[in-house]
This record gives C-alpha cells, structure tokens and sequence, in this order.
C-alpha cells in the first residue's frame, strides 16, 4: 500500500502536467487570436514606410531637378 | 445459511489517503486555474456565456462590419488577456487584463450584458473531472 506522501507526491506530479498542458493550450489560443492584431500593426507600419519611401524619393527628385548636390539621409 | 462478506480494509484506507492526496496536492490550484482560463476563452469563441446560453446579437451595424459569431473577439486583445495566479494550493485568480471587458461584463447603454468571466455548471463539472476525478482514478489504479 502506497503511503500518504507518496500518494501526495504523485498526485502533485498529475497536477502539475495538467496545469502546463492548459498553460500551453492558452498559450495557442494566444497565438491564435493576435496575428490578426499583429498583422494590422504590421500593415500600418508597412503603409508608414512606403510613405516615407516615397518621401525620401521625392527629396532624391527634388536635388537631382534643383542640381543642388550634398549627402542624402535616408 | 451463512452471509459473509469481506471488506479490505487497506483498499477502502488507500483509496480515502489518494482522496486526500488529490486534495492536499501542491499542484491542485494551479491546475484549477489553468483549466477555468482555458475554458472560459474557449467557451467564449464558441459564442456562450457563463450560463453556456448564446452571447446576445451583435448590433446590425457592428455585426456588418465584424460579421460571423458572437463571440467577443475582434482583436484578439481581450482574450488574450485573460489569465490566471494561484496564490496558494487551494486558491487561484483568473483574470482579464481588459478596459473592454468591464463593458461585456456589466453591459452599457449601448451594449448588451455578455457575461464570459465566470464558469457554468457544466464548466465546474467539467473541471472536477479533469482535477479531482481524473488525478484520483489514476492514483487508485
């Protein structure tokens, strides 16, 4: 017969495997229900620099029309 | 005639220690918390509420802009919000770190009362099987 804290220690052990197969499960769900989150922010970042791409072209544009020359920071 | 029946002892003594086991182990909190979390976003993606009852309708225009069911998830961040800290082995807190869920919780003059932070019955049933039922049959063999 198995004694009490053995029992505990075993019980303990199925507890514990339990508790992390849930915490993976939430883990998932997370993952799960941000990319279409992260992928909105991504999208907005994107946007921001082809815009700034953009911007910067038309400065390059702009020196090259004017013939004004000095170092470019992009 | 003579009735005779046997009782072992030793079994019924093992089997109330592995009760007590289950029930005094470190981990049962922890195990308790890591289910109702998982249960309630699931519950809530599935469109029920804490009563396992359909979450109320979407208005028109909401429900033309998110479409699809009802079920308190457009970005993610609610529910991926939610989670859980055992203090001890017998307590533990789920919770939701959300502006958005006091609205579903408690409803507003422009929405509907869509409870999701709690278990139903058939949760806790659900939960007694896998933290208590489960572990025991396993300890008893």
């Amino acid at each position: 017969m198995a004694n009490l804290s053995s029992l505990v220690e075993q019980a303990n052990s199925l507890h514990v495997s339990i508790a992390e197969d849930y915490k993976q499960r939430i883990q998932v769900a997370r993952e799960v229900l941000f990319p279409a989150r992260a992928a909105t922010i991504k999208m907005k970042s994107d946007n921001t620099s082809a815009i700034d791409l953009r911007r910067k072209r038309n400065i390059v544009d702009s020196y090259r029309v004017s013939g004004l020359s000095g170092p470019m920071y992009f | 005639m003579l009735l005779k029946i046997e009782i072992d002892v030793e079994d019924a003594i093992e089997m109330l220690d592995s009760v007590a086991a289950v029930l005094t182990s470190d981990g049962f909190a922890d195990a308790a918390g890591g289910f109702a979390a998982d249960r309630i976003i699931q519950r809530t993606l599935s469109g029920k509420d804490i009563n396992d009852n359909s979450f109320e309708a979407y208005s028109a225009a909401y429900a033309r802009k998110k479409g699809g069911i009802v079920n308190l998830s457009a970005s993610g961040e609610m529910l991926g919000s939610i989670d859980f800290q055992s203090g001890s082995s017998t307590e533990t807190t789920i919770t939701c770190d959300s502006d958005i869920a006091g609205y579903h919780e408690d409803g507003t003059s422009d929405m509907p009362q869509r409870q999701f932070m709690g278990l139903s019955d058939k949760d806790i049933g659900d939960m007694m099987e896998e933290i208590f039922t489960g572990p025991l049959t396993e300890l008893v063999g």
